[in-house]
Order: structure tokens, then C-alpha cells, then sequence
């Protein structure tokens, strides 16, 4: 009688480990699938971007121009590259800049980039998710520089596809003045 | 009596409380005395405050504020409370609550209690497996007027995670493994590393069935771990305490890693390697990063240590609670150290075992002075005892 009392418990106690071990399972399952914004994801997560924006500091509104000038908010979604800012723009470093643009649905735009006048001799590349070529450019001295990319964007899992990433790049490290950038529907 | 005789003698409960009750309040009236130097008065109040440094304003917010959903704190805005444990602030706020306390002056007191009782646990764990009464006292010693003793009594977790750890190993030696089991997750909702005490019954457990006689086989030891129902459950009870706080981070952030993922707000350079940190740190020994690196290495003589003396359940736990820190930076690791309990227990048998008898005394010389000056460095607020 002792014995088998002794036994029930013994297996209800085994019974206990496992449902134990099944609840760590679901939980971890939980934590390796993270419900969280883009702009968590690509700074804690993945650690693509090398600047907290917060939570919604990507957000973009297709149509609406973002304006990169000293008291704009959305300076954050300049991740890289980034100089001063000043009434009419930022200045960045051609080098490598990061822009990160999130919350833009399934489809087709076109990215327009605005920079000021530059003194830069050398050919400006920019790539853009959703575009399978770079768009290059040598600035005008005088006058804004206007650069429009066509995109076609697929949603998917990882950040990098649901970001829209700008990237420009020069062999010069002198700045360039960048006024706002767009996104229109195509 | 022969000094031989009193190795084996092991001192009753009581004695073991007179000891571990003096050296603990001398070593908090030496803090307080010291304190009261530096200040230019004697306050127990003002002590207390001073123990509010670094780390302490985040536990400080989470027992005030609890956790937010966002990132906010640093000037980068990109920090949060979520890498600090919940039980202890969720303890001092239920306590504060009753009490009606403050905060600063409560906490650090509460804290010196949970280290007061640890100390008696761990007396009596080291008299159950070293049986060497010299040992004990010297484990006493280092961890009421070693370095970093003030730790003990911060708003920081180290007092109560020691406790739990030392609970963990009590209850695992005595067989009490239900009991070892709900100390171990005590301690894994206290810090992160507590769920790498499920280690330990395991190492236990094989060499347990190493020094069987018979036929060993892998399926004959599956079997033989799971002959006892009570080391089981209680083994899978380890983990609860962090995988409870997983599941809330995942509710509250989305995100149930957050803990680990928020420590890039921490992290000064994202390229940290230890290997070339460690190696680094000998070309320049008037840095920082040679005094960590030193530390590291004391560390890795308790390694040794345990490893020569075959605790192999304590050596897989010092092992983790060393790596774990340095594979994220070598700053700190001396409180990580002190503050997983293991690493002393071996010290403090390497003092005693020491061949030349003659070099204890200036050792011992050498850990007073440099716990006056990692004391006298926390109360600069300075880095170096972050």
C-alpha cells in the first residue's frame, strides 16, 4: 500500500517535471518569435541600425515629405552619416549614410531624394530596398539635386525586407546637404 | 584540544550564529566607521544613502515604477530596466508597502540581513563538504571584510542571490532536492545566471553513477536520473523563476529575450572580444582593464582549484558564472565574482591550503587593503567597482 502510494506520487511528480519542461518549451517558443515594431527589431534584435529612434521613429506617411532640418523630428531616421543639421537640411557624410524608413505597405513608389547644391566632383550611388539597381548621381554645383528611385516592395519576415533602406555612398567624405526625402505611390 | 581535532569539530548551530552574527556586524560597523571618515561624520543614515550608487538607481525605479513598455533611460534613450531581476525590488516594494520605509534607507538593511542569513548557510555548507573548520572561518572572513563587501549591503541583488545559491547547495548535499529545486528558482528570478543551477544535480548525479559498481550505459543512467521523482521536479523547477520573467517581458514588450537584448544600451563597443580584451589589458597594467583581467585570473585559479579538489558540481558552476559576464565585458566581473559565491569557496581553500604558511598573513594584508580601496572607490562613485 505504502509502495504504491509512493509510486503515484513519485509519478505525479514526474508528471509535474514534464508539464514544467512543456510550459519552458511554449514560453521559449514565445521569446524566439518577438511581436515587436521594426525599429526594435533592427536596433535590439538583429542590430543593423546603430541609433535608438524609438519606437515609431521610422514612421513614414507615403505622400507626406520628411524634412531633415534642424528641428525635425525625423532626423532619428537618419541611422548613419549623420552631421549638422541646419533651417534648410542635414549635412551627411557621402561616405556611408543609413535612412530608415518603416510602416510603408505592400507595392510600388517612387523615392525622392532632394540634396542641396555641392561642390562633390565624384559620382553619389544610392540603393534603395525594393529597387534592384543604384541610382548614381554627380551633384550639381548651383542648383538641388533631385534623385527619384522607383521601388516594388514585398512584405516579409525579416526586418530588412519590411525597412525601407536608403543607402548612399561616394568615394568623397566631403558632406552634402540633404533637403527631404518622399515616398509617392508609383 | 589539537588543531587537528577542531578541523573535524564541527561547531554547533549556535556557535556557528555567534560567529557569522560577530563577523558580520563588526564588518558593518567598520563600513559604517569608514563612512563616517570619509564624511567627516558618523551616520548610519548617511551610510545607507551612500549605498545608493550606479545599478542602484535602476533597482531604485523598478521597485518605485516597476517596467516600462519602451526603452527611455540614458541619453540615447535607448536603456530600460529590464536586464535587472524582478524578485528582489518585487520583495523590497511588497516590504515597503507594509513598512511604509523608505526605499534608500530600507533596502540596504534588508539586504545585510538576507547576507547575515547567508552566511550561516554557507558556514554550514562549507563544514558539510570541505569538514575544515579554518576554511569556514576564512569564507566568513573574506566575504564580511574582503573586497566588495559593501555590495552585501546595497540595493543590489548579490546578498539575496547568494542566499538562494547557498540554499540551492545546502538542500542539494542533504538530499533535499524539492527544497533545492525552489531555491534554485528563487535565484533564477533573482539574476539570469541562477537557471545555470540546473547544472549542478546533474553533474551530481553523474558522478554518482560513476562510482557505481555494475555496467554503466547510457540508457542505464537515464534511468538511474530518473529513479528519484524529487531530483527531477526539482531540477525542473529551476528554471520557473526566469522563464515566469520571460513570459512577462513578452507580454509587457513583445519581446520575452528583452533582459538580454536591452544590455546593447550597456555595451561600449559592440565588437567585444574577451580574448582580445583579456590579452590587451597586460600591455597596459596601469588600466583599468589590467585589473579586471587580474581578476579574471583569480578566477581561473578557482577553476583550477575546484578541479584539483573534484567538486566538479561547484567547478560547472563557476565555470558558467565567469563565463557568462566576460562574454559580454570584463568590467564588473570582479562583483560577478564575489557575487556568485563559488569563486570564494575556492579562494578560500587555496588560502588555506597555501604551502608556505608564511604567505597568509600578507595575502590576508593584501585583501584588507584592497577592500579598504574598493570601498573608498564606491563611495567615489568611481567605475572601477561598478
Amino acid at each position: 500500500m505504502e509502495n504504491g502510494k509512493a509510486n503515484t506520487l513519485s509519478k505525479v511528480k514526474l508528471i509535474i517535471s514534464a508539464a514544467l519542461v512543456l510550459t519552458y518549451i511554449a514560453v521559449l517558443y514565445l521569446a524566439l518569435n518577438p511581436d515587436v515594431t521594426n525599429e526594435y527589431r533592427a536596433y535590439y534584435i538583429d542590430e543593423i541600425s546603430k541609433r535608438w529612434p524609438g519606437q515609431s521613429g521610422y514612421d513614414c506617411v507615403i505622400g507626406e515629405p520628411i524634412v531633415f532640418n534642424e528641428d525635425s523630428g525625423d532626423l532619428k531616421k537618419i541611422d548613419r552619416g549623420r552631421s549638422d543639421a541646419t533651417e534648410e537640411g542635414v549635412f551627411i557624410e557621402p561616405d556611408l549614410t543609413v535612412i530608415y524608413l518603416d510602416s510603408v505597405p505592400e507595392g510600388d513608389y517612387v523615392v525622392t531624394l532632394t540634396f542641396g547644391p555641392s561642390d562633390i566632383d565624384d559620382m553619389i550611388d544610392i540603393s534603395v530596398t525594393g529597387c534592384s539597381f543604384s541610382e548614381q548621381f554627380v551633384p550639381d554645383h548651383q542648383s538641388d539635386n533631385i534623385v527619384q528611385i522607383p521601388i516594388s516592395l514585398h512584405r516579409d519576415e525579416g526586418s530588412e525586407d519590411n525597412l525601407v533602406t536608403i543607402r548612399i555612398t561616394s568615394g568623397y567624405h566631403e558632406d552634402i546637404l540633404l533637403k527631404e526625402v518622399v515616398l509617392d505611390e508609383a | 584540544m589539537k588543531p587537528e581535532s577542531l578541523k573535524k569539530t564541527a561547531p554547533d548551530n549556535k556557535t556557528i550564529m555567534l560567529l557569522v552574527a560577530g563577523a558580520f556586524l563588526i564588518s558593518r560597523i567598520v563600513l559604517i566607521l569608514i563612512n563616517g571618515y570619509f564624511n567627516g561624520e558618523i551616520s548610519l543614515e548617511t551610510f545607507l544613502r551612500d549605498q545608493n550608487r550606479f545599478d542602484a538607481t535602476w533597482y531604485l525605479f523598478t521597485m518605485q515604477e516597476g517596467y516600462l513598455p519602451s526603452p527611455f533611460g540614458h541619453d540615447t534613450g535607448d536603456a530600460a530596466n529590464w536586464a535587472f531581476f524582478p524578485l528582489m525590488p518585487l520583495v523590497c516594494r511588497f516590504l515597503h508597502k507594509i513598512t511604509g520605509l523608505e526605499y534608500i534607507l530600507f533596502v540596504p538593511v534588508f539586504n545585510s540581513l538576507l547576507f547575515l542569513i547567508s552566511q550561516f548557510v554557507i558556514f554550514k555548507y562549507m563544514m558539510k563538504t570541505r569538514n575544515d573548520l579554518y576554511t569556514a572561518v576564512a569564507v566568513l572572513l573574506f566575504f564580511n571584510f574582503g573586497p566588495y563587501t559593501f555590495y552585501f549591503s546595497s540595493m543590489y541583488t548579490e546578498s539575496m542571490f547568494i542566499l538562494f545559491v547557498s540554499l540551492f547547495l545546502w538542500f542539494m548535499e542533504e538530499k533535499r532536492y524539492l527544497l533545492m529545486g525552489i531555491c534554485g528558482l528563487l535565484a533564477s528570478a533573482t539574476r539570469n545566471i541562477g537557471i545555470f543551477l540546473v547544472f549542478a544535480p546533474f553533474v551530481m548525479t553523474i558522478e554518482e553513477y560513476l562510482k557505481k559498481d555494475g555496467k554503466k550505459s547510457f540508457a542505464d543512467y537515464i534511468r538511474h536520473l530518473f529513479s528519484d521523482a524529487d531530483l527531477v521536479l526539482g531540477t525542473c523547477l529551476v528554471p520557473a523563476g526566469l522563464f515566469s520573467y520571460i513570459f512577462y517581458l513578452y507580454r509587457l514588450t513583445g519581446d520575452g529575450l528583452a533582459f538580454l537584448h536591452i544590455q546593447r544600451a550597456w555595451n561600449e563597443t559592440d565588437d567585444y572580444s574577451f580574448i582580445r580584451e583579456f590579452l590587451g589589458s597586460f600591455g597596459a597594467i596601469y588600466d583599468a582593464r589590467f585589473y579586471f583581467a587580474a581578476w579574471t585570473i583569480l578566477g581561473m585559479l578557482a577553476l583550477i582549484h575546484l578541479a584539483c579538489k573534484k567538486r566538479y558540481s561547484e567547478l560547472v558552476l563557476c565555470f558558467i558564472f565567469m563565463a557568462i559576464p566576460l562574454s559580454v565585458r570584463m568590467i564588473s566581473i570582479p562583483r560577478y565574482l564575489i557575487g556568485s559565491l563559488i569563486p570564494v569557496l575556492a579562494w578560500a581553500g587555496m588560502i588555506k591550503g597555501l604551502k608556505f604558511k608564511a604567505l597568509r598573513i600578507p595575502v590576508i594584508i593584501a585583501i584588507l587593503v584592497l577592500s579598504y580601496l574598493t570601498y573608498k572607490a564606491w563611495y567615489l562613485a568611481m567605475d572601477i567597482v561598478t
